[in-house]
């Protein structure tokens, strides 16, 4: 069976990994860029420029936020023995892309801050959307989980061609001082913008509590202005972001 | 009498109009501003975690510019079909790292004498694979037929891309 061949998206993947939240990311690195467009473009964001290398990790070079860059090479170099097969077959679509997703409700791509990259095997990106994951990818994906990477197959859409540092882990770095800040870290916030598993488990909980809702993992308008009524029925801020108090309220803790 | 001189001086005056369209380009803007969001798709894209505009367009086409977290890539539609460019400018050959539309503000339509557009022009960009840091970009010619539409071409200058939207390339043919 080749690394390119197609399988179902394996169960029980993503074990205590949660895709960065988009809260997270603006709160603790900052905006990458004043204003965006449709292409990549470079970081305006001084504090996070200085953070940015173009370096080797191993089978390629990619060009990322200096913390990823640095634990991609230890993925890599530990897939090496785990997946020779796949190691021998890994190149890269790219790493950093700050950009603005037109017509959305994400706004700005999670490629944004140059923690996220999303992988080839033989050259051939495996195809956005479609529920099927290339084998060597599901073969890799627990290495990235051991790392605190989030694996793209685990999006409501599955992605399987991306990776990324993990809200965990961007938290950890934070304290650790690795983008050159330190600080308090702020409580994990949901709001619009952010997708994944952690939107699926909010939107449920709002259907349950009797919510007109579509649960599709996408922190839309419409989850925002659920939160929002929500929120105001429970004597809370009605600003529309699940924070602790809201996500008590929820009984999501 | 008078109504058969006025349609013959009809044809006479919109003969040579309708025969220089051969070979002529309309254009459109694809700006994000000049664009809307269609409300009977929204949705649908939506749920694909996609994002989607419409932008103006010519012939009967609706022109829709789609987007996700790493590309961007049009989809046409029309009465009879619905084409997609995203395996031609994602999966198969990208010119660079995170294909996207939008390097060029406007896309160019092909029409024959008729004014039927019968190609589309756009600019797709990226990041070079080389350094990561340049950007590249390559113009994409698709061609347009009635039941069809296909990418005929990927080439460097408005030049190419016009002889290719003008030349005899057409869609394969499902045997």
């Amino acid at each position: 069976m080749a690394i390119t061949d197609l399988i179902p998206i394996p169960d029980s993947i993503n074990p205590g990994v949660t895709n960065a939240r988009q809260a997270t990311m603006l709160s603790l690195l900052g905006n990458p860029r004043d204003d965006y467009t449709d292409e990549c473009q470079p970081l305006t964001n001084p504090r996070l420029s200085a953070l940015v290398v173009f370096d080797s990790v191993g089978a390629f070079r990619v060009l990322g936020l200096q913390p990823a860059v640095t634990a991609l090479r230890s993925i890599i170099e530990e897939i090496a023995t785990a997946a020779p097969a796949v190691h021998a077959g890994l190149g890269t679509a790219g790493m950093l892309c700050a950009r603005l997703v037109r017509g959305s409700t994400h706004s700005i791509s999670n490629h944004s801050w140059g923690t996220a990259i999303d992988l080839t095997l033989n050259g051939v990106l495996d195809r956005r959307g479609d529920r099927m994951v290339q084998r060597g990818l599901a073969e890799i994906a627990p290495v990235f989980n051991e790392h605190g990477w989030f694996w793209g197959a685990g999006f409501g859409t599955e992605d399987a061609m991306h990776f990324e540092a993990g809200d965990e882990l961007i938290r950890r770095w934070h304290t650790e001082g690795r983008f050159s800040t330190r600080g308090p870290t702020p409580p994990p916030l949901l709001m619009v913008g952010d997708r994944g598993p952690e939107v699926v488990t909010l939107q449920q909980r709002l259907k349950d509590l009797g919510s007109q809702l579509s649960v599709d993992g996408i922190f839309g308008t419409g989850t925002r202005a659920a939160v929002m009524t929500f929120q105001a029925a429970h004597d809370l801020i009605a600003d529309g972001v699940v924070g602790p108090r809201t996500r008590t309220a929820l009984g999501l803790t | 009498m008078r109504s058969v001189l006025l349609f013959v001086a009809a044809i006479v005056y919109a003969w040579p109009a309708v025969a220089n369209q051969a070979g002529a380009s309309s254009y459109t803007s694809i700006r994000p501003r000049e664009c809307t969001s269609p409300a009977d798709l929204r949705a649908s894209f939506a749920a694909r975690q996609l994002g989607v505009q419409e932008c103006g367009s010519v012939g009967g086409w609706r022109l829709l510019l789609v987007a996700s977290q790493e590309n961007t890539w049009i989809e046409l539609r029309s009465s009879a079909i619905t084409w997609s460019g995203e395996k031609a400018i994602v999966y198969d050959a990208p010119i660079g790292l995170f294909p996207t539309i939008g390097a060029s503000p406007q896309v160019e339509w092909r029409l024959n004498g008729h004014g039927v557009p019968t190609a589309l022009i756009f600019r797709v960009a990226a990041t070079s694979r080389t350094d990561q840091k340049t950007r590249v970009s390559r113009l994409f010619v698709v061609r347009l037929e009635q039941d069809r539409a296909c990418v005929v071409g990927r080439v460097a200058t408005n030049a190419e891309a016009r002889a290719l939207a003008d030349g005899p390339a057409q869609c394969p043919r499902e045997q």
